[in-house]
């Protein structure tokens, strides 16, 4: 099964600031991550990730820095911040909230 | 012959004719990656280039996705202009100004309020300034700053 795309593009803030949430990482390893976790049911254009990146860091929820691979190429890195955090949690909720929500629903109907 | 190296700076260079140098040095290093995770699967070169590339999608489809999310227009374009490009931008829109701050000094000389009004367009002046620094970094805009002051002591 595939996630629609709106779901996709709506999840994706929690998901990059939960991943940066356990240590700091990069755009590939990120989209990576993802795929991984979500045993492909969400598909993800690469390119769609960094201009989602650029927004969270100009609302100083997450910060770059440049680094380097292990092969000497340049790479950037990202951070989560302290308002980053906070907005996960509150996403975190908001989401919980949505599926009990959805849950009571499906409960009340069978 | 399929150059590798070659295809992925000229990929680079398209990409770069619209995003700014750090964002293509980024979107380098996730396609460089892509590529390498093809070729450790037994990709040929051509082959993981022309898939790393369509998962990326191409430099347009990526400048419409920057402009469309956070707001970058403005720093997309703003952050691949250079600094004397951009003090000239902000020599002309000072020019403007004091043309208009000086014009309507003149009118309402005497009135007792040219002061005020010429006071508010200066402070005019003042944001269009900032709007012209925006959505760069503080070294580049040092830089667009030292190439307005040097312009306006050579006119």
């Amino acid at each position: 099964m595939t996630l629609p795309k709106d779901l996709a593009a709506a999840s994706a803030t929690p998901l990059i600031l939960s991943i940066l949430k356990r240590g700091d990482s990069y755009g590939y390893a990120i989209i990576l991550e993802v795929h991984a976790m979500s045993d492909g049911d969400l598909e993800w254009a690469d390119g769609m990730l960094y201009p989602i990146l650029h927004r969270l860091e100009s609302r100083k929820w997450i910060k770059s820095y440049w680094g380097e691979a292990e092969n000497g190429r340049k790479r950037k890195y990202y951070r989560l911040l302290k308002a980053g955090s906070q907005q996960l949690d509150e996403q975190r909720k908001n989401w919980s909230s949505v599926y009990a929500m959805l849950s009571r629903m499906a409960a009340g109907t069978n | 012959m399929f150059e590798l190296k070659t295809e992925i700076d000229n990929w680079c260079k398209a990409a770069g004719a619209r995003l700014t140098a750090d964002t293509v040095t980024e979107l380098r290093d996730h396609l460089a990656s892509d590529i390498e995770t093809l070729r450790a699967q037994g990709l040929l070169d051509q082959e993981a280039f022309a898939t790393a590339t369509k998962r990326i999608g191409s430099p347009d489809a990526l400048t419409t996705e920057f402009s469309r999310n956070c707001g970058a227009v403005l720093s997309v374009r703003r952050e691949s202009m250079s600094p004397k490009k951009i003090s000239v931008i902000m020599i002309a829109q000072s020019l403007v100004w004091a043309v208009l701050m000086i014009a309507v000094a003149a009118k309402l000389k005497g009135t007792g309020t040219g002061t005020q009004v010429s006071m508010f367009l200066f402070f005019g002046w003042l944001m269009t300034w900032f709007i012209s620094l925006m959505g760069i970094n503080y070294r580049k805009a040092a830089a667009c700053e030292y190439a307005f002051i040097k312009r306006v002591l050579h006119l």
